[in-house]
C-alpha cells in the first residue's frame, strides 16, 4: 500500500497526459463556480486578457465596459478593456492602478507626460491608448481623471474579475516608484537612466503586490470573485542579460506560483489554467503561433472551450469565437512594439 | 535477410519504410487481397516459405502447412477511428450488400430520416458530436488499439508505438488508412520486434493519401489543428476521384448518390462505425 495507489487518472502523467490527445485532458480544477449571463465581468491584465474579454462578450456574457474609447480613436482593431487602462502586465501595475483609482490620484508621476514628435502630450501610463496624445497637459489630466473614475466604477460594479498575470519585468519611475506599462522610449518619451529603472519583481514582491491589490479591491467591492490566470504569451524581450526563454520561464513560474498561493488562500479566488492549456507538452506547440510566442486562434479556442465548460452553464460555445484578423478583433500587445522597435533599430 | 510483409492496404508503406531502415535486407511487399486466386496463393506461399520473417496482421487458414522454420510475426493493422468517427457504411436489407464503403453516418442517417439536404449541414455541431460519442472517440480508439496489441502478444511494445505515432498529430487519413508517418511508426515497431533498434525515422511515400476524410472543425480542436470540410474520395464504388470542398456540397453529393443507388430508406441500415456509434438513435 502506498499513497498513490488510489489517485485519480488525471493525477498520473501516463493516464492524464501521455495517453491523451492534446487538450482532451480532464482538467480537474480545485474550485469553480458558475457564471451566469447577468453577472458583470471585468477583465484586467496582459494582452491575453483581451482574448478572454472579447470572447466572453461574443458568447453573450455581460462584459462590463465603463469607459469606451473616445469616438475619434474608435476602430475595429481597438483593443478591448473594461476601462481604458490598457494592458496591465505586472502585479505592481495592477496594485498601483487600483490604488490610484480608489484615491483619485491623478498626478503621481514626476515626469507626468512625454512629448511626441508633434509636441502632443502622451500619458506615460497609457501611451498605447491615446497614441496621438493630447493637445495640452490639462487635456491629459482631464482625461486621466475621467479614466480613474471609470476604472473605479468597473471595480465597483464587477461581479467577476478575470485577472491575467503577464510579466514580472517592468520599468519604474525612480522618484515616484510608479511602474509604467511600457519602457520609456519604446512608444514615446525617452529612456533616461537617471529617471527610470528596470525592475524584475521577485516572488515575495509579487505576492505582496497581489495582496495589496486584493485588499483594495475588496474594500471597494467585497462580493467580487476573481478568476486568476497566467498569460501563456512569453516575453517579447527581456532586459535581464540572459536568454529571453530563461526570463520567460522565470516570469511565468513566479506568477504561476503566486496564482496558486492566492487561490489557495482566498476562497473567492479561482485559478483557471490557460497557461497550462496552451503550453502543455502534448500539444506539440500547435496552440502557439509560428513564432512560438503568441497564441493561435486554435489555442484561444481551446482555452475558451475549457473556460466555458468549467465556469458557465452553457458548457460549450454558442457562437464562433472572435478571431484575430485584419478586419476583426486584434489583441493589442504593447510588448510587440518592443520587438518592432528592435527590428527597426537593428 | 528476407522479410515478407502482408499488411493489406498498409503493406507498401510499411515495406518501404522497413527497407529504408534496413537497406541491405530483401523486403517483399505481398498484400493478401487475392488470396483466393490459386496461382497468387502458390506464388505468395513460395515467397513466404523462403523468407526469414513473415510480418502479417493475420494468418490465413491454408498457411497452416507453411514451413515452420520461418518466423511469423503477427502485428495488428493500425486502426484508429478517433479522427474520423463519422465514417461508417450503409447496407441494403439484411446487410447483404454494402452500398458504399465510406460514408458519413450523419448524412446517411439524415437521408434515411427524410431530412431535407439543405438542413443536413446544421447537424455537424458540437452538441451532436457529443451525442454521437465522438468526444470519447480517442479513449475508445486507444482502448481498442491497446486491446489489439494485447491480443497479438505485443503489450510490451504498445506504449512506445502509441506515444511515437501520436507525437506529431494526425496520423490517419481515414479510420483504417495511416499516413506516411503512421506507416513509418509501424515499420519502426516491426524493426524493433525483429531485434533492431534505430533512431532514424523513415519517410516512405504517402501511399494512402488518395482518400482523405475531413477533419471536422468542432472535433479537430482536440487534435491541435484547424479543422476543415474537405474530402478527397476515391474507392471502387465511385466513378472517379472526387474532391469536395465544403459541407453543403458534400451532403448534396451523397444525397445524389443515394438517389442514384436507389437506397431504400426504410430497408437499408447504417453499418456501425468502428466505435459502434448508432447514428440514427443519437440524432433522430
Amino acid at each position: 500500500m502506498h499513497p498513490y495507489e488510489k489517485i485519480n487518472a488525471y493525477q498520473r502523467w501516463t493516464r492524464g497526459v501521455a495517453e491523451k490527445y492534446f487538450t482532451n485532458f480532464e482538467w480537474a480544477l480545485k474550485k469553480t463556480f458558475e457564471i451566469n449571463k447577468n453577472q458583470k465581468i471585468v477583465s484586467l491584465g496582459s494582452c491575453f486578457a483581451q482574448h478572454i474579454a472579447k470572447n466572453l462578450q461574443t458568447q453573450g456574457f455581460s462584459y462590463l465596459i465603463t469607459e469606451e474609447p473616445p469616438k475619434d480613436i474608435q476602430d475595429k482593431d481597438y483593443p478591448f478593456y473594461s476601462a481604458l487602462y490598457g494592458n496591465v502586465y505586472t502585479l505592481k501595475q495592477a496594485s498601483q492602478l487600483i490604488h490610484r483609482a480608489k484615491n483619485n490620484l491623478f498626478q503621481v508621476l514626476n515626469n507626468d507626460y512625454w512629448l511626441n514628435q508633434q509636441n502632443n502630450y502622451i500619458d506615460p501610463f497609457r501611451p498605447n491608448i491615446f497614441k496621438n496624445g493630447f493637445k495640452s497637459y490639462e487635456d491629459l489630466i482631464v482625461e486621466r481623471k475621467i479614466h480613474l473614475d471609470k476604472t473605479l466604477k468597473a471595480f465597483l460594479e464587477a461581479d467577476i474579475l478575470v485577472l491575467t498575470l503577464g510579466l514580472t519585468e517592468g520599468w519604474v519611475e525612480k522618484n515616484s516608484g510608479y511602474i509604467l506599462p511600457v519602457a520609456p522610449g519604446v512608444l514615446s518619451g525617452e529612456y533616461d537612466p537617471q529617471k527610470y529603472e528596470f525592475k524584475n519583481f521577485l516572488y515575495a514582491e509579487g505576492l505582496e503586490d497581489f495582496e495589496n491589490f486584493y485588499v483594495t479591491l475588496k474594500s471597494i467591492n467585497k462580493n467580487v470573485k476573481i478568476i486568476i490566470t497566467v498569460s501563456p504569451v512569453m516575453l517579447s524581450a527581456t532586459f535581464e542579460d540572459q536568454h529571453v526563454w530563461i526570463s520567460s520561464c522565470y516570469s511565468k513560474s513566479c506568477l504561476r506560483s503566486i496564482a496558486e498561493e492566492v487561490s489557495n488562500k482566498h476562497k473567492d479566488i479561482y485559478y483557471f489554467p490557460s497557461y497550462e492549456i496552451i503550453t502543455n507538452p502534448a500539444s506539440s506547440s500547435s496552440y502557439l503561433s509560428p513564432d512560438f510566442r503568441s497564441v493561435s486562434h486554435l489555442g484561444v479556442q481551446s482555452v475558451m472551450n475549457v473556460f466555458f465548460e468549467k465556469f458557465t452553464e452553457q458548457k460549450s460555445l454558442n457562437a464562433p469565437l472572435a478571431r484575430e484578423t485584419n478586419n476583426n478583433f486584434k489583441a493589442e500587445c504593447d510588448e510587440d512594439i518592443i520587438e518592432g522597435f528592435i527590428r527597426k533599430t537593428e | 535477410m528476407k522479410i515478407v510483409i502482408s499488411f493489406n492496404c498498409q503493406t507498401p508503406g510499411v515495406a518501404e519504410a522497413l527497407f529504408q531502415l534496413n537497406p541491405s535486407y530483401k523486403i517483399l511487399n505481398i498484400p493478401l487481397f487475392n488470396i483466393n486466386d490459386p496461382s497468387f496463393r502458390a506464388a505468395a506461399q513460395k515467397e513466404i516459405e523462403s523468407s526469414d520473417y513473415w510480418i502479417t496482421d493475420s494468418i490465413p487458414e491454408f498457411f497452416s502447412s507453411i514451413n515452420k522454420k520461418i518466423k511469423v510475426i503477427e502485428v495488428p493493422m493500425l486502426t484508429y477511428p478517433a479522427f474520423y468517427p463519422d465514417i461508417s457504411g450503409i447496407s441494403g436489407e439484411n446487410g447483404e450488400k454494402t452500398i458504399r464503403k465510406y460514408h458519413s453516418g450523419i448524412v446517411a442517417a439524415a437521408y434515411k430520416n427524410n431530412m431535407p439536404v439543405e438542413e443536413v449541414p446544421s447537424l455537424f455541431n458540437k452538441i451532436n458530436f457529443n451525442k454521437l460519442g465522438f468526444f470519447n472517440a480517442h479513449q475508445d480508439s486507444f482502448n481498442n488499439l491497446k486491446n489489439q496489441y494485447s491480443k497479438y502478444g505485443l503489450e510490451k511494445y504498445f506504449y512506445d508505438f502509441f506515444y511515437e505515432v501520436k507525437k506529431n498529430g494526425i496520423f490517419m487519413y481515414t479510420a483504417t488508412h495511416p499516413n506516411a508517418y503512421g506507416h513509418a511508426c509501424i515499420a519502426k515497431l516491426v524493426n524493433k520486434i525483429i531485434g533492431n533498434e534505430s533512431n532514424v525515422m523513415p519517410k516512405p511515400k504517402d501511399y494512402l493519401s488518395y482518400f482523405q476524410w475531413s477533419l471536422y472543425p468542432d472535433l479537430s480542436i482536440y487534435h491541435g489543428i484547424e479543422g476543415y470540410y474537405r474530402w478527397l474520395l476515391k474507392d471502387s464504388t465511385l466513378p472517379n476521384e472526387i474532391n469536395i470542398l465544403g459541407l453543403e456540397l458534400f451532403c448534396q453529393f451523397y444525397y445524389q448518390q443515394y438517389d442514384q443507388d436507389e437506397v431504400m430508406k426504410n430497408r437499408s441500415y447504417i453499418i456501425k462505425n468502428e466505435l459502434g456509434t448508432n447514428f440514427e438513435k443519437a440524432l433522430f
